[in-house]
């Protein structure tokens, strides 16, 4: 029977992190975050898993990528500040093909900025803020309970594609307290990694002939083999042959956008007959709920599309919409980034882009959207 | 149906515990949908401390309170800020003992001497809180006295829970007593 339970974000990944079978979390708390570890120091022993509070968010990452080798679902936890930190190591994990999952509990920033305020200003931090070419996955949820199924989604995309997956989420969606319906933990998909089934001297930990995701071995069990950062061939050895790197790095972007339409999840709200399409993600989506709804009382046709996969962009869903409305509208709580993705999707066509954005750590309200509609919409 | 509601006092006074408790009385014991947030500052003890819940009987899109139905002021500090955000027909429930400076002619006020009636309870001021769930349960209306005793149940400790139950119910029955027409049944 499915149990309901009033429970905040931070509270809901940890629910679902020890039901996902997350084994080990490595981290530093930080506000507004420190839930999650406490949550997850508390659990972590009642099903045999491990907790290690490291002596910075890097190390704290770092042992989590390398439990993670062992066979072990793993994550950690954090915001602005300790994200960056941990930048390096996500670089690390996304070359070394090593499943983890790093929630992102978005606070004013730059820099120690505004620990107890929200904020959506890490959106381009979790695209590229790890350097070179590639790709991420990153979720971003609009409720207590969507943070509670993200949280499995992201655990079962790390372990399908061999990935760091990203779990976005803000200081209001993580602090604020709701009904959560939890069902019957056998109820749930859960997707472990792939293992070798080849014997373990033929075993080669980036072996292209088993598709875009080689299967992966666990440390401990016999298998032996390399994990570097630098470029490698299929044994996991390094290598600058430029035929072996184009081949790697063609895999890794393939795994991802190959398969893109397994995890590409949105949610549309009044598009069909919108003129004006709000562009919404996480905690403001909810804002631009009830402003669609206001909008739509005064006559105005306003729809909302909010992405739940940030990352990738769904570009193309954007060009398709922008084929049917007027204006878009986008508003988030940084001075503008996913409406750049916007844009690009855009690009080409009549349908103007515009943007409501703030950065001081105060909520969007629907009032102020709905204002904006208004003026965008001249009426 | 949307109400808000909004607690507020210093750090230390249980504010929070007595949001959830109400949160819980209405989202699990009352099938209502239920939004509770708080904003906190960096000191835990003696800082202003603001809770809010919203009860709903349908979606909750709106995550903030602009102006609530019910607000709890605790302490002077959180009479002096909030007060102004109440909705026109809106109930404020202050503790006259700390809240001394307030509008005597505004007529949304019910006034009640929670910290001296936690005192007369149990010798120290700790119930404050659960004396406010009762008085707000009555106020608001929105679940039943019920359903907060069986959230009091839930939410604290056990060995305090028979205090916490009589702080609750003498919430109700003064309030009810003081303003009949506003909480009776």
């Amino acid at each position: 029977m499915p149990n309901i339970e009033l429970m905040s974000g931070n509270d809901a990944v940890v629910r679902a992190a020890i039901m996902s079978g997350c084994k080990f979390y490595g981290g530093y708390p930080i506000t507004p975050s420190s839930e999650i570890a406490e949550g997850m120091a508390k659990e972590l022993p009642k099903v045999g898993g491990k907790f290690i509070q490291m002596e910075d968010e890097i190390g704290g990452i770092g042992a989590a990528i390398g439990a993670s080798l062992t066979g072990v679902k793993s994550m950690t936890a954090t915001s602005g500040p300790g994200f960056s930190l941990k930048q390096e190591h996500i670089g690390f994990a996304v070359m070394g093909e090593i499943p983890i999952v790093i929630v992102n509990v978005m606070r004013g920033g730059p820099s120690t900025g505004m620990p107890t305020y929200p904020s959506q200003g890490d959106v381009m931090q979790a695209r590229w803020g790890t350097h070179g070419d590639h790709q991420i996955i990153a979720l971003t949820p609009c409720s207590v309970q969507e943070t509670f199924k993200l949280t499995f989604e992201a655990f079962n995309l790390s372990e399908m594609y061999r990935t760091p997956v990203i779990l976005l989420t803000d200081e209001i969606i993580a602090h604020m307290r709701e009904k959560v319906i939890i069902d019957d933990a056998k109820n749930y998909k859960i997707i472990d990694r792939v293992k070798p089934s080849v014997r373990r001297e033929q075993y080669k930990p980036f072996d292209s002939k088993h598709g875009l995701v080689p299967p992966l071995a666990p440390y401990g069990e016999g298998y032996r083999f390399h994990i570097t950062g630098l470029t490698h061939d299929e044994t996991g050895f390094p290598s600058s042959d430029h035929n072996t790197v184009e081949k790697l790095q063609k895999r890794l972007r393939d795994k991802i956008l190959k398969n893109r339409k397994n995890f590409d999840w949105y949610e549309e709200r009044m598009v069909d007959d919108a003129e004006i399409i709000i562009v919404a993600y996480g905690s403001v989506a909810r804002s631009a709920m009830r402003a669609i709804k206001d909008a739509r009382r005064e006559n105005i046709k306003a729809g909302l599309f909010r992405p739940i996969t940030l990352w990738p962009f769904n570009h193309e869903r954007i060009k398709k919409l922008s084929k049917r409305c007027k204006k878009f509208l986008v508003t988030e709580m940084n001075l503008g980034q996913i409406v750049g993705e916007v844009e690009k999707g855009a690009c080409g066509v009549k349908t103007k882009v515009n943007f409501l954005g703030r950065a001081n750590g105060e909520f969007i309200t629907p009032t102020e959207i709905l204002s904006k509609i208004r003026e965008v919409m001249n009426v | 149906m949307r109400a808000e509601i909004r607690l507020a006092g210093s750090g230390g006074q249980g504010i929070i515990l007595a949001a959830k408790v109400i949160a819980e009385a209405a989202g699990i014991f009352s099938e209502l949908n239920v939004v509770q947030s708080q904003i906190y500052g960096a000191a835990a003890r003696g800082e202003l401390s603001k809770a809010d819940v919203i009860i709903d009987d349908g979606d909750i899109y709106t995550l903030e309170i602009s102006t609530a139905d019910i607000l709890l002021c605790l302490s002077q500090d959180a009479y002096n800020r909030y007060s102004k955000e109440l909705k026109e027909d809106g109930k404020l429930i202050i503790d006259s003992f700390y809240v001394k400076n307030y509008d005597q002619l505004d007529k949304r006020i019910l006034s009640f001497p929670i910290s001296e009636m936690s005192k007369e309870l149990a010798d120290s001021e700790l119930f404050s809180n659960m004396i406010s769930v009762g008085i707000l349960t009555v106020v608001g209306k929105y679940f039943s006295e019920e359903s907060v005793l069986k959230s009091v149940e839930k939410n604290v400790p056990k060995n305090f829970l028979d205090m916490n139950i009589k702080a609750v119910k003498l919430g109700f029955e003064r309030a009810k007593r003081k303003y009949p027409e506003v909480c009776g049944n």
